[in-house]
């Protein structure tokens, strides 16, 4: 379990690191396409058209 | 076999960490928090990881023509002089010897490693990357431990992780990046990430539970009550967090209870006097010389915690039996750096988590006015919940130069300042008739 953990664990990491690295390159405007991308329902449409998506984050704001 | 493996991997990551000070400076954080050499087994066992990739890194930052993003808050002045109380300290130990010089080196690399993540960590999503990273390392741990802890049926013992230190300080670790996984959880645009990270914060509460660490458990309290505190929506978080206990009630053995049951009996419980010793050391080391302390883990050298041992007399007020140890560790960040660097270095460091407390504070208050920056806010009060469960757990362990709390440091500083760049302004209030002001016609006439 461990030895497969632990290739699992790195083979994550270099897949994290070439999308970063790919990302940090893009030219302005371009969306990111890393798997692990953040964004929140102010920034992303994707994650705000999702049902299952209920924070809503201008809530507190107003 | 698994050397194999992790080379490949370096290979494939050091092609980047020689054109990005950010991959570098990732790779660096995975590195130092994972400390490969201790999991591998093989030839790459030897293998300088750390240091190849400070060295590489270092490099790219300083001669890369990007701009650098360098800033000096309180934390960082805290953190500069903190380094050079523990030159100092470390400079003139009472136990000059190579344990001295090995966390001399560790702390150091520890604060060179909070200022090159300030200076790479200009955004969002780079922030992000930092958070992702250190999830991987420590998550790699607790998912580990607790699928074979549930594979065994808890019959497998954790020891802790030779990076980390025993069990007690691994349950702190997991408890520390719980929060953190949170909010990945909550911000990650992809379902099977979302997924992915769901299933390591069960897996990490498990290998908490299964350390059977005591420490472990109130920080377990600790992490529920400010989970439930800093949350927005407090009756599903509490919801949550009784389900979570009714769950860990219900399937933990025996012997967790039985564990936990020695807390009450701290006074007679002999593991806990003999920190009560090593705080009593500590604080003898720190009166006797209170500007710099004794030098990094003074208190471990044997002929130290010897000559230490008649006197304590001197702090009677706390009746402990004497030890029949050649020595013993600090037990406590707090009393671990006083014995350390003395008066001047427990005042810097409290300074450093205080003003660290006070800045996801203020930065939640800045980034709740401004909704594109909700992120922010919510990321701010879970690594409050991180310092909060290192503030409550180690203040029984010797973790006051874990790699982690250092990089919890720079993550905390760069929200903040990411916060203050692109958070509203208040809008300037309308000015009244009364309140123009006239050109200045006299001083115009007058030329």
């Amino acid at each position: 379990v461990e030895a497969l953990l632990f290739t699992f664990s790195s083979v994550l990491m270099v897949v994290l690191a070439y999308m970063a690295w790919h990302d940090d390159r893009r030219p302005p405007g371009t969306p990111p396409t890393n798997i692990f991308r953040t964004a929140d329902k102010a920034t992303a449409p994707e994650i705000a058209a999702k049902p299952g998506w209920k924070r809503d984050t201008t809530k507190r704001s107003r | 076999m698994r050397d194999l493996m992790f080379l490949s991997a370096w290979v494939a990551l050091m092609p980047l960490c020689l054109t990005s000070a950010l991959i570098g400076a990732v790779v660096w954080v995975w590195v130092a928090l994972l400390q490969p050499n201790d999991l591998l087994m093989g030839f790459a066992q030897s293998v300088p990881f750390n240091k190849i990739v400070a060295i590489f890194t270092l490099v790219i930052l300083i001669f890369s023509k990007d701009r650098k993003h360098l800033f000096l808050d309180t934390i960082l002045v805290s953190l500069l002089l903190f380094a050079a109380v523990a030159t100092v300290s470390w400079a003139g130990a009472l136990a000059p010897d190579a344990y001295n010089d090995e966390l001399y080196q560790k702390l150091v690399k520890d604060i060179v490693l909070t200022f090159v993540l300030c200076g790479v960590i200009t955004t969002r999503q780079r922030l992000d990357l930092v958070l992702f990273t250190v999830v991987l390392a420590f998550g790699f741990l607790g998912v580990k431990e607790g699928l074979i802890s549930l594979l065994t049926g808890g019959g497998h013992k954790i020891l802790g992780s030779p990076s980390i230190g025993d069990n007690n300080s691994l349950a702190t670790a997991l408890l520390m990046i719980i929060p953190l996984m949170v909010y990945l959880t909550r911000y990650t645009v992809l379902t099977a990430v979302r997924f992915g990270l769901r299933v390591a914060i069960g897996l990490c509460l498990v290998t908490v539970v299964m350390t059977f660490s005591r420490g472990g458990f109130l920080g377990l309290l600790v992490l529920a009550a400010f989970f439930v505190k800093n949350s927005r929506n407090k009756a599903a978080s509490l919801a949550l967090v009784v389900t979570a206990g009714v769950a860990i009630y219900a399937l933990a053995p025996d012997s967790w209870f039985q564990r936990l049951n020695t807390i009450g009996e701290a006074g007679s419980d002999g593991s806990f006097m003999d920190r009560v010793v090593a705080w009593k050391i500590s604080t003898l080391i720190a009166l006797d010389h209170p500007f710099f302390g004794g030098g990094m883990h003074a208190l471990q050298h044997p002929p130290v915690w010897g000559a230490y041992i008649p006197l304590l007399d001197r702090l009677s007020f706390i009746p402990t039996p004497v030890p029949d140890l050649p020595s013993l560790a600090a037990h406590s960040i707090y009393f671990e750096v006083l014995g350390d660097l003395g008066f001047t270095g427990l005042g810097l460091f409290l300074t450093i988590l205080i003003v660290a407390w006070r800045f996801c504070h203020t930065t939640d208050r800045l980034a709740r006015r401004t909704p594109s920056l909700a992120w922010a806010a919510d990321l701010s009060r879970m690594m409050q919940i991180s310092l909060v469960v290192y503030l409550v757990t180690a203040a029984a362990l010797s973790m006051a130069y874990f790699e982690f709390t250092y990089i919890l440091l720079a993550l905390i500083c760069c929200c903040r300042r990411l916060v203050r760049q692109g958070a509203e302004r208040p809008a300037a209030l309308p000015v009244k008739p009364w309140q123009r002001r006239e050109p200045a016609r006299y001083y115009a006439a007058s030329r």
